[in-house]
């Protein structure tokens, strides 16, 4: 078959395209922070927190730990919302309501970030604000507003891996006397707990690069430890020093290396991912 | 397993690829709309955004694109000749720059301190305003006002305003570590408004509604008479010596123009408009 | 009894046993608020803004403008960019699927995939800055704006695209290989018919994400639009152009004018979604 070898060769070629093109990409990333690590070194700018680049300080330090802190916290709030809906939309809600419900999460799973930025700061900022006496800017502002960006996505998710529990263990539980909620908690959910870890991780690589929508209500830079105070994280100090570090200035490189932490970790949580997967 | 001839095909794909580039290269070098680019401080956007229409229509064939990124940014971009039309807040720092760089003034723009209106004070002497900043006054009862922490909102290092306030306010005080960072001055803005206890600085190119306009010392900031007022920054366009006549006739537009005022862009004492100047 | 009644569903052997459910359904519900307290102020402040002068009027910095460019604009580059990158996403798709054979490769393959679909678009914005506008001299303007809604979309739509390919059980390969189909037979005359619908579905998804990108155009596709359109000229989106509002709009009324952009946007993620649904189950229906 000729069609057979040119077709074998043009997916052959636009693969090699892919490759190229994100390779180039990672290339463009590991080059410019090993730029930076030759001069910096590799490990003294994640210990430090001291950031200022114009006097050619570079401690990550805090945007890291913002990162970790904001990221963490969302998930840890956002788990019993998704639970709730997931369990909504997989188990009580019957027939056609169940395509209903994945159809209006799907919008908000596509809503831009910049309204849930915008809703942080007319609902949470103030709220956070009224409730603690705080400026409201924070890291608890920003992980209540990921939370909710995050909310549809890992729903959805979870809301899958519910449903491809197999009908027949359910059954089976029933048949054996046990009631609904013993089957939720005893067959349904240990049965899906490697998606839900799953959808647990891909939820947390969303929260971890978000950016405009964490700007929007973090505080912007890091002060003192707490969740009521201003801080900031990798991807919020990136967009805030892009202008102060055109690409030709010294510090420029910092940039690649924050990408390139980012990107290490995303490596991080996709290998356990595929770990759960297995 | 990938076979010896399709591993020479997929990296043959790689001068394709180059290739295409190329060819997308080559296309734009034909006759196509001639494009000025200007980048800079954001706080001029509104302005330019407002003038670019009518110079649009007088030049025909010439389109001209904005994009944000800050007076350093602009300053960088302009002097490696990436972008035609730098604004900025700010004179290139000494070494900054290593192209001669020619500059159109535009005027003044007030920068104003702004505070949240509950704070029970009206105005301020310039050594509480510094302390405000830089986090050592906690509470606005030790200025005289209401009992409600201070929160400081400032801008980022990049902001043109900021590098305006830390050398003719701060003298050397560095900001408070507290306080809350925007990217820009709208966003200030509106989160003075909404903090009760908040204190910060905008550039006056907006009406300031629900928001208290300090005094500073004996002035008093006045939107329609601001030439008395202490605080501003000097923005202006940026166009290398040797950029196209049509970047200098755009600049030279720019800074004429006739909505400055309603930017709140103003002209300083004894200068009539603006003033070219070589670098 | 008919056998359906027998169902556990419908049986309901213990009517006491479902508090935790009951739960579960009051905590849905609340998140089911707390996500419709994002878009319903949003509705309420827009709507008497939204007219059909703003729909297709320029904007005007001081106000009593419209969006109509901008919403110009977000059509051709996302369609565009749809239009180069799902081929190709498709393309290795198939590759991935199809022909690959060394499940180890395959497996470094997804793992590198999830990694590049997790950059933040900030990252990608920065490099097309870097290279794109800085070294290549693009100019700032629909076409790099184009190049960067590409490359985001890329290993999204692959990944989609992976996913639904996926769903093809591999004895329907193997049977269609068995009668003597060869390899490209087996997925143009099976298995694309069969998952068209489900990647319209999910280029609906990918393409109602495009629409709300910020952080990568802001810089590549500047913020402004010109008097008329063109490849070589700025391309402001309608999410840049709601950013931009949100953060240096003079206009007396920005919030309004903010929200009613904000709606815009909403609409049309909602119109893309639907009309994708719509088109798949047409789709599917036709091949029936």
């Amino acid at each position: 078959m000729k069609i057979d070898k040119v077709m074998d060769q043009v997916t052959h070629m636009v693969l090699a395209l892919f490759i190229v093109v994100w390779g180039f990409i990672a290339v463009i990333i590991v080059w410019g922070s090993w730029r930076f690590t030759r001069q910096h070194g590799f490990l003294s700018p994640i210990l430090s927190s001291r950031w200022n680049p114009l006097t050619g300080h570079f401690g990550l330090a805090s945007f890291i730990l913002g990162s970790l802190t904001v990221t963490v916290l969302a998930v840890v709030i956002v788990s019993p919302w998704s639970l709730g809906l997931s369990v909504l939309g997989a188990r009580i809600l019957q027939g056609s309501w169940q395509r209903y419900f994945v159809r209006f999460l799907t919008v908000f799973v596509s809503l831009p970030s910049v309204l849930y930025g915008w809703w942080g700061l007319t609902v949470i900022v103030p709220g956070i604000r009224r409730l603690t006496g705080s400026s409201g800017y924070g890291v608890l502002s920003a992980s209540l507003v990921v939370a909710l960006m995050i909310l549809p996505t890992f729903s959805i998710l979870s809301l899958k891996a519910i449903r491809q529990v197999p009908e027949s263990y359910v059954e089976g539980s029933v048949g054996l006397g046990a009631s609904e909620d013993q089957t939720l908690w005893h067959i349904i959910l240990p049965t899906a707990r490697p998606r839900l870890a799953q959808a647990a991780l891909i939820a947390i690589a969303r929260a971890l690069g978000e950016t405009i929508a964490v700007q929007m209500v973090i505080g912007g830079q890091f002060g003192r430890p707490g969740l009521l105070h201003p801080a900031a994280t990798l991807t919020t100090q990136l967009l805030t020093d892009l202008p102060l570090l055109p690409p030709g200035t010294a510090g420029h490189f910092v940039l690649d290396y924050m990408a390139f932490l980012l990107m290490l970790l995303m490596t991080v949580i996709v290998g356990l991912e595929m770990r759960m997967g297995e | 397993m990938i076979s010896r001839r399709q591993f020479v095909i997929g990296v043959l794909g790689v001068p394709l690829f180059g290739a295409m580039i190329s060819l997308g290269q080559a296309l734009r070098l034909e006759d196509r709309p001639r494009l000025l680019s200007i980048m800079g401080a954001s706080s001029l956007m509104g302005y330019v955004k407002a003038s670019l229409p009518q110079w649009e229509r007088q030049h025909d064939f010439v389109r001209v694109a904005l994009s944000p990124g800050g007076s350093y940014a602009g300053l960088k971009a302009v002097a490696s000749g990436h972008i035609d039309l730098a604004l900025s807040d700010i004179e290139p720092p000494p070494g900054y720059i290593a192209v001669p760089l020619r500059r159109f003034r535009l005027g003044r723009i007030a920068i104003v301190i702004v505070a949240y209106p509950g704070v029970g004070v009206k105005g301020l002497q310039r050594d509480q305003v510094r302390a405000l900043f830089a986090g050592t006054i906690a509470n606005w009862r030790e200025v005289g006002g209401q009992n409600l922490s201070v929160i400081p909102v400032s801008r980022p290092l990049s902001s043109g305003a900021r590098q305006v306030l830390s050398s003719r306010l701060m003298k050397g005080t560095e900001f408070s570590s507290q306080a809350i960072i925007q990217l820009s001055n709208g966003a200030v803005a509106k989160t003075v408004r909404g903090s009760p206890g908040a204190v910060g600085y905008v550039e006056a190119v907006m009406p300031l509604s629900q928001i208290l306009v300090m005094d500073l010392g004996q002035y008093h900031y006045c939107p329609a008479n601001p030439h008395s007022w202490p605080l501003y920054a000097e923005p202006s366009i940026y166009v290398r010596e040797d950029a196209q006549p049509l970047a200098y006739n755009l600049a030279e537009y720019l800074s004429h123009g006739s909505q400055k005022s309603r930017f709140g862009i103003y002209s300083g004492p004894g200068e009539g408009g603006a003033v070219d100047e070589n670098r | 009894m008919s056998q359906g009644d027998l169902s556990p569903k419908t049986l309901k052997p213990v009517s006491q046993g479902r508090l935790a459910h009951h739960v579960l359904a009051v905590i849905g519900m609340g998140a089911i608020l707390a996500l419709l307290s994002v878009v319903i102020p949003l509705a309420i402040e827009g709507l008497p803004r939204l007219s059909m002068e703003f729909l297709f009027k320029s904007p005007q910095e001081l106000g009593r403008g419209g969006i109509g460019p901008e919403i110009f604009n977000t059509l051709v580059m996302v369609g565009l960019s749809q239009g180069i990158s799902l081929p190709l996403a498709i393309m290795v798709a198939i590759y991935r699927v199809e022909y690959a054979h060394a499940p180890h490769l395959a497996q470094w393959f997804d793992r590198a995939l999830h990694v590049v679909l997790s950059l933040p678009t900030v990252v990608i914005g920065l490099i097309v800055v870097d290279y794109a506008v800085i070294r290549w001299h693009w100019p700032v303007s629909v076409e790099t704006g184009i190049l960067a809604f590409s490359l985001i979309n890329w290993p999204y739509a692959l990944s989609l695209a992976i996913e639904a390919f996926q769903h093809i059980p591999d004895e329907w390969r193997e049977a269609s290989r068995a009668l003597g189909a060869s390899r490209w037979q087996t997925i143009t005359r099976l298995i694309l018919p069969v998952i068209w619908p489900d990647i319209i579905e999910l280029t609906g998804l990918a393409t109602a994400r495009l629409m709300g990108e910020t952080a990568a155009l802001i810089y590549t596709a500047g913020i402004n639009v010109s008097g008329r359109f063109a490849f070589s000229a700025p391309g402001e989106t309608v999410a840049v152009h709601l950013w931009y509002i949100r953060t240096e709009g003079l206009m007396p009324n920005a919030d309004q004018e903010a929200a009613a952009t904000g709606l815009v946007l909403l609409l049309l993620v909602i119109a893309v979604l639907w009309v994708s649904q719509k088109f798949a189950e047409w789709v599917k229906n036709a091949n029936l």
